[in-house]
């Protein structure tokens, strides 16, 4: 199961990249590209919560770059 | 938080007064993600425009930045890196070792304070976000103070709802972050992405080569023309500001603090991931959603900047329309979110930072305080509309220290004086950093404000200013010193 997850979260980032490259080379248009792109980011945040930690980085707490 | 145990590993592996020890310490993953996320924020949205505002040409742009971010990946190599993971504590600790508990005070405040400005400045830009939803007028180019009851009452929302969360739940935030990153650095690449399909469109240029790509990017989108009133940007200017645009983590030495928990010291080539995804992609995609604003008022030519800014309608860089019309809510989602998730950690520390001032408050209280002190500072657009300067001042602020630190750490001893000197003599405050600072800091903005000196490049010689005054004050402190605090050497001199 969560290998499943983990391949639709990668399957909504290469589609985050791709959307965009997409709309570049005219093969969708503006609003679909919108809409999907808003789908996606959806879809990652639906399932990536489910399997990444949240123990994850704990470096990353030092904070304050800009 | 009732379970205050002294073991750092349960209060979120700190370390804050001890060297981090083996079992903590992280491989060269943890800080790829680390430095890829927190510099890939809120405020890249604001400075990309900035420099299509300076008047920046492209090969000035691109090849500045590919520059700069070098220098500053070197930065973090060779000068705090290896410190860190020789030393392994935090900043606060190291420093207070060198300079004594007060100095530590100073310094928390100056950081605590640029930390306000720069989250307001966070808080500023999701709150772009939020105008595009509910249709309150946006602050122009030239406002400095709130515009419309809509913007204060839109920064006041978010700024409280940060500020809670910064209180209360900033583990949740850390982990949210973390979990945005890849998603937010694919829509920063996406804006650039969107953008360039505009300027394909509007132009009629044809994308079958790389030479194509690049007449288009010194034709239309970097066309180096400056609006009147910003700062003008050479090369020159592009290279030390990507440079120095994290000189309070790197030279500042800030980023001891993270640093210190890698378990070698070329993992500080890892900020590289955070420099060429945030501060070289995000930078450009955000100049490049702004540059057809730009191109598309027609505003190409000198003549027609003029005009315009007389005329008072020079776009302003506003990340939040920007966002909506290159990704839709997408976009939009990614403004609010970059601005929310990287605001978080600066309100927290900037409130660790108050706090260690005002030790007798909790540290609920004192991140409450400093998350509405920084909601205040957001709703003056003013200050991320000068992020330029204003990043530049805030690295100059800090960088005697990081002198003082390198020089403390590899030269001092080689010189025969004692490094950690406060340490040493029991010392509150010590005379040698307390002047150094203070008197780099007086020399820097004296060059700036009368040697006619910008203050992107001031930092540079103000380093070797710091470092000469800090080896001759300790020179002349540590050796008039040394015979009081020594009886068996005072016995041996005078004899």
């Amino acid at each position: 199961m969560i290998r499943l997850l983990k391949l639709i979260s990668v399957l909504m980032l290469v589609l985050a990249a791709l959307l965009p490259l997409l709309y570049l080379f005219d093969v969708l248009g503006e609003v679909t590209m919108k809409w999907w792109m808003l789908a996606v980011t959806l879809g990652w945040f639906a399932v990536t919560p489910c399997w990444m930690g949240r123990e994850e980085a704990p470096v990353a707490s030092e904070g304050g770059h800009d | 938080m009732s379970d205050a145990t002294s073991d750092p590993a349960a209060t979120g592996g700190e370390y804050e007064r001890q060297p981090v020890p083996e079992r903590a310490r992280l491989g060269f993953r943890s800080f790829i993600g680390m430095y890829a996320g927190e510099h890939t924020a809120g405020t890249e949205l604001m400075i990309g425009p900035l420099f299509v505002l300076a008047g920046v040409s492209a090969f000035d742009v691109v090849a500045g930045l590919l520059i700069g971010n070098v220098l500053a990946v070197l930065s973090w190599l060779l000068l705090t890196a290896p410190i860190a993971t020789r030393v392994r504590l935090t900043l606060y600790y190291h420093l207070e070792r060198i300079a004594g508990r007060h100095t530590v005070i100073l310094y928390n405040l100056a950081n605590g304070i640029a930390f306000c400005f720069l989250a307001g400045a966070m808080i500023t830009v999701s709150a772009t976000a939020l105008g595009v939803w509910f249709g309150f007028e946006l602050p122009t180019l030239s406002d400095i103070a709130p515009n419309s009851v809509g913007w204060v009452l839109s920064v006041l929302a978010i700024g409280l709802v940060i500020t809670l969360v910064a209180a209360w739940g900033y583990r949740f935030v850390s982990w949210f972050a973390n979990l945005a990153a890849p998603w937010m650095v694919l829509v920063f690449i996406g804006f650039g992405v969107v953008s360039l399909k505009w300027f394909v469109d509007a132009t009629g240029t044809t994308l079958d080569s790389p030479g194509a790509l690049w007449t288009l990017a010194e034709t239309a989108i970097w066309t180096g023309v400056q609006v009147p009133g910003q700062p003008a940007f050479t090369i020159w200017h592009v290279i030390f500001f990507a440079w120095f645009a994290n000189m309070a983590m790197h030279v500042g030495m800030s980023d001891l603090s993270v640093l210190r928990f890698a378990r070698k010291s070329w993992y500080g080539v890892a900020s590289a991931a955070g420099m060429y995804v945030g501060h070289f992609v995000a930078w450009l995609a955000a100049s490049m959603m702004f540059a057809f604003q730009m191109y598309d008022a027609g505003l190409t030519s000198e003549a027609a900047m003029v005009a315009a800014a007389d005329a008072g309608t020079i776009p302003a860089p506003l990340p939040g329309p920007l966002a909506d019309q290159a990704l839709g809510v997408a976009g939009l989602l990614c403004v609010i979110i970059a601005g929310w998730t990287t605001a978080n950690p600066t309100i927290y520390r900037a409130g660790l930072a108050f706090q260690a001032i005002m030790p007798q408050l909790s540290r609920f209280r004192v991140t409450i305080g400093t998350g509405l002190l920084t909601t205040m500072v957001a709703m003056f657009p003013g200050v991320a509309m000068q992020m330029l300067g204003f990043v530049a001042l805030y690295g100059l602020l800090l960088m005697p220290i990081g002198a003082i630190i390198v020089i403390d750490y590899w030269l001092l001893p080689r010189l025969g004086l004692k490094s950690f000197y406060a340490e040493y003599a029991g010392r509150r405050l010590t005379l040698p950093v307390l002047v150094t600072w203070l008197v780099t800091l007086g020399i820097c903005l004296a060059l700036v404000q009368f040697a006619g000196i910008e203050i992107f490049f001031v930092a540079l010689p103000g380093w070797f200013i710091a470092a000469v005054l800090y080896i001759g004050l300790s020179i002349m402190t540590q050796k008039r010193s040394a015979p009081a605090r020594d009886p068996v050497r005072r016995k041996e001199g005078t004899s």
